[in-house]
């Protein structure tokens, strides 16, 4: 019996956790100050070195929202997959260099035609729709080769094949397409900067970002409010369940896969907007960014993955700068990754459901 | 007392092995030091070749073989009238590759050379293990200094090359911005790899020692896409040349972003020779004209080499690009050379050649008419013949590509 308890006393919180806390607790408490310490010395180190302006950071700030609206695209796919099949879909990546190329072929027609000088503004939605079309086919494609096969099995077959399936498709594109670095079309009206308070924003980069932005809450509204969207939760909340009261399981996951592949396709599409190169070895690369999203999110939350993408590429956009720019670390931005993939770490030491957590997880507890 | 026993039974299995590792080999008329290869008569005398046949720097390396085999076919395909065979493998540019492909070389024993591979990186995991066997091999592309450095690692003795040391290069761009350009600060970026990092840290040595300041030493990842804010720390340090000889993929995406930093639209851009091709036009697009790099000057190799460029286009539909082919045709042609120096045939025409003794006559090769100029090695293997230049793009249209032309050659 404590101290506190012979003189009548209830104990105090922390002596409380010092009670029930074990090593593991205190090595975790210990890691948490130590991390907590490095980014503060960091962020006063890199605030005070004055080597970038404040429109400067505004500047990586903006760009770093472009690019993790671009993972977020990505991390959708896997969140679907996940939250319908509990698999993650590692060919995913590939989908979206899939969709990137799609839409660099759809936009070559369009020139030949004329219409990309004729109708600039219809042009990029016509190539988005191509970018969207050929993703949810590849897509599809997967999904019958590597997951309805396996659907009733519980093994780690479909992981295995979606790998395969990675390769197949790099290997395709590049008997197809060839190595090099295909340059992306330009849509004439999208060329040059915006002014946004003061600060001139390429149009490449507001495009990419709205349009992520359009795209992500369509898909939301479908999954809270069609009929497809309640069957995809359903299937998601309990397979055998669903079957039971009458939804058709096998279609939702076809559907599930081509609303992911759509999604990748798109994004594929607005990278090579904001970048005008693409390769087909682009996707891996790409890919495990997403991936890293969805986690950061919360794999299985549509919310989680948006969030999550956009805190990773706020992130790779700032940290150096802001962080590894106080330590005086020479060439920062070689180190992004760390950046991105040390938050990750962090995360599911500390939170491993993500930032918004499996909803779908914490109703079932 | 079991331990002992052990011991001592290890120990004495150790001595037998490395003295069985040191003892000379004989077979038919020679005895070598490193082993001796038998071709038995009418079989075909192999080389190895591993350089980029898939990746980003696939048209580099597809050149370099592409070289080598119109080597051979000059040769009449035959050495002392065995055929010549090239076994080719992918180290596509990563160390990993180039592990992979240099152990499927090692693996057959009848390889008496290896040509390649077409970066540092494959060469600086590949070329030990090819050694380690006594397999010399001759660097197509590989130009990292540290290869052929003096104190240089023992698994790396067997390496040669005929590209040119990045030394060179260094030295000539550095002398091009000060002497040439009058420019005095500088900034770099390398992308992690051993060509691009100590290419560019000879070139900031040899900028510093002509009076020069380098105003930032940045880095990147092969994989980055955006580069706007390495660009925006540069800026801020207003250097009046940025030095990167960094690949295909990243000068695409620096020189389109590279306008949209403020501070950077008057800063001249330098790269290297990974991006003479046709494909950086593409990668870079509009803003490729006016785009300098330093690279072979391929119009100052020997005068063969405008029938080289004839029959390679006939051979293969489609011209070489850069100075790539006629490294992997000069390799070739070392090789070739110093298996007859030192080849012996028997009284039933198989023939055999000592590694050692063929490591030691490719070492000693001099004054060899090669197609890049004339090649001599330095006692670190060190064999190039050709010199630099500055090149510039004239034009956006990927069509345009022809060295001498689109880019044309403005210094010397």
């Amino acid at each position: 019996m404590s101290e506190a308890m012979h003189a009548g006393r209830e104990p105090g919180a922390f002596a409380e956790w010092r009670r029930r806390s074990t090593w593991v607790d205190h090595v975790l408490l210990a890691i948490r100050a130590g991390v907590a310490v490095l980014l503060l010395t960091g962020l006063a180190g890199g605030l005070t070195a004055g080597t970038y302006s404040l429109a400067d950071f505004v500047s990586f700030a903006v760009f770093g929202l472009t690019m993790g609206s671009l993972y977020a695209l990505i991390a959708l796919g896997y969140t679907m997959v996940y939250g319908i099949l509990r698999m993650i879909n590692f060919a995913h990546g590939d989908v979206m260099m899939v969709g990137s190329f799609a839409g660099l072929f759809a936009a070559g027609g369009l020139n030949d035609l004329g219409l990309l000088r004729a109708a600039p503004l219809l042009a990029l939605p016509l190539v988005l729709a191509a970018g969207m079309a050929a993703g949810a086919a590849v897509s599809l494609g997967i999904e019958r080769v590597a997951y309805r096969p396996f659907l009733h099995v519980r093994s780690l077959a479909p992981l295995i094949c979606a790998i395969g399936l990675s390769f197949v498709l790099q290997y395709t594109a590049r008997g197809l397409f060839g190595t090099r670095n295909r340059a992306y079309p330009g849509f004439g009206w999208m060329e040059g900067t915006l002014d946004l308070f003061g600060l001139p924003v390429p149009i490449p980069q507001l495009v990419a970002f709205g349009a992520a932005l359009v795209v992500l809450a369509g898909l939301l509204a479908v999954v809270r409010l069609s009929p497809l969207g309640k069957a995809m939760r359903a299937v998601a909340e309990d397979r055998d369940a669903a079957a039971l009261v009458g939804i058709d399981v096998g279609r939702v996951i076809v559907a599930t896969f081509a609303i992911g592949g759509a999604m990748a396709g798109v994004a594929g599409v607005l990278y090579a907007v904001v970048f005008k190169q693409i390769t087909v070895f682009m996707g891996f690369s790409l890919g495990i960014k997403g991936f890293a999203a969805a986690i950061l999110g919360g794999i299985g939350n549509l919310g989680g993955a948006l969030l999550g993408g956009l805190v990773l590429g706020v992130a790779e956009a700032l940290g150096p700068a802001l962080v590894l720019e106080g330590f005086h670390i020479p060439a920062p931005y070689q180190l992004k990754d760390v950046i991105g993939y040390g938050m990750l770490v962090m995360i599911l030491i500390f939170r491993p459901q993500g930032l918004l957590g499996e909803r779908l997880a914490s109703k079932r507890a | 007392m079991l331990k002992r026993i052990f011991v001592s039974a290890a120990t004495l299995a150790a001595v037998f092995l490395a003295a069985a590792g040191s003892r000379a080999e004989t077979l038919g008329p020679v005895t070598d030091a490193l082993g001796v290869v038998k071709i038995a008569k009418g079989q075909p005398i192999v080389i190895g070749g591993y350089a980029s046949q898939s990746g980003g720097d696939t048209n580099q390396g597809i050149d370099e073989l592409r070289g080598a085999e119109v080597a051979i076919k000059d040769a009449g395909g035959k050495v002392l009238d065995f055929p010549v065979k090239l076994i080719e493998e992918d180290a596509q540019c990563t160390a990993e590759a180039g592990q992979t492909a240099a152990t499927k070389l090692a693996g057959n024993k009848q390889i008496l050379a290896v040509l390649g591979p077409s970066c540092s990186s494959g060469a600086r995991a590949g070329a030990p293990i090819l050694w380690k066997l006594g397999v010399p091999s001759v660097g197509i592309g590989a130009t990292a200094p540290a290869l052929t450095a003096a104190d240089r690692p023992e698994g790396f003795q067997g390496f040669l090359r005929v590209v040119p040391n990045d030394l060179k290069s260094a030295a000539f761009t550095a002398d091009y911005v000060w002497d040439k350009l009058g420019l005095k600060s500088a900034a770099t970026i390398h992308d992690g790899s051993p060509y691009t990092e100590q290419l560019v840290r000879a070139f900031e040595k040899d900028f510093i020692a002509k009076g020069g300041t380098v105003l930032a030493s940045e880095a990147v990842s092969p994989t980055d896409t955006d580069l706007r804010p390495v660009l925006t720390r540069i800026a801020t340090k207003k250097p009046a040349l940025i030095f990167t000889p960094v690949f295909t993929s990243t000068i695409g995406f620096l020189m389109r972003q590279k306008d949209e930093v403020p501070g950077l639209s008057d800063t001249k851009v330098i790269g290297g020779e990974g991006v003479f091709s046709a494909n950086v036009i593409e990668a870079v697009g509009p803003k490729i004209v006016g785009f300098n790099i330093v690279g072979p000057s391929t119009d100052l190799f020997s005068p063969r080499f405008p029938a080289f460029v004839k029959t390679f286009t006939a051979d293969y539909g489609e011209a070489p690009i850069g100075g790539f082919s006629a490294y992997g045709y000069d390799a070739a042609l070392l090789t070739m050379t110093a298996i007859k120096a030192v080849a012996q045939t028997d009284a039933d025409g198989n023939l055999y050649v000592g590694r050692k003794a063929l490591y030691d006559a490719m070492m000693a090769s001099k004054d060899l008419p090669g197609l890049t100029g004339t090649l001599s090695c330095d006692a670190h293997g060190d064999c190039a013949a050709a010199t630099y230049a500055i090149w510039e793009f004239t034009s956006d249209d990927t069509a345009s590509f022809a060295p001498g032309t689109n880019p044309k050659r403005i210094y010397p």
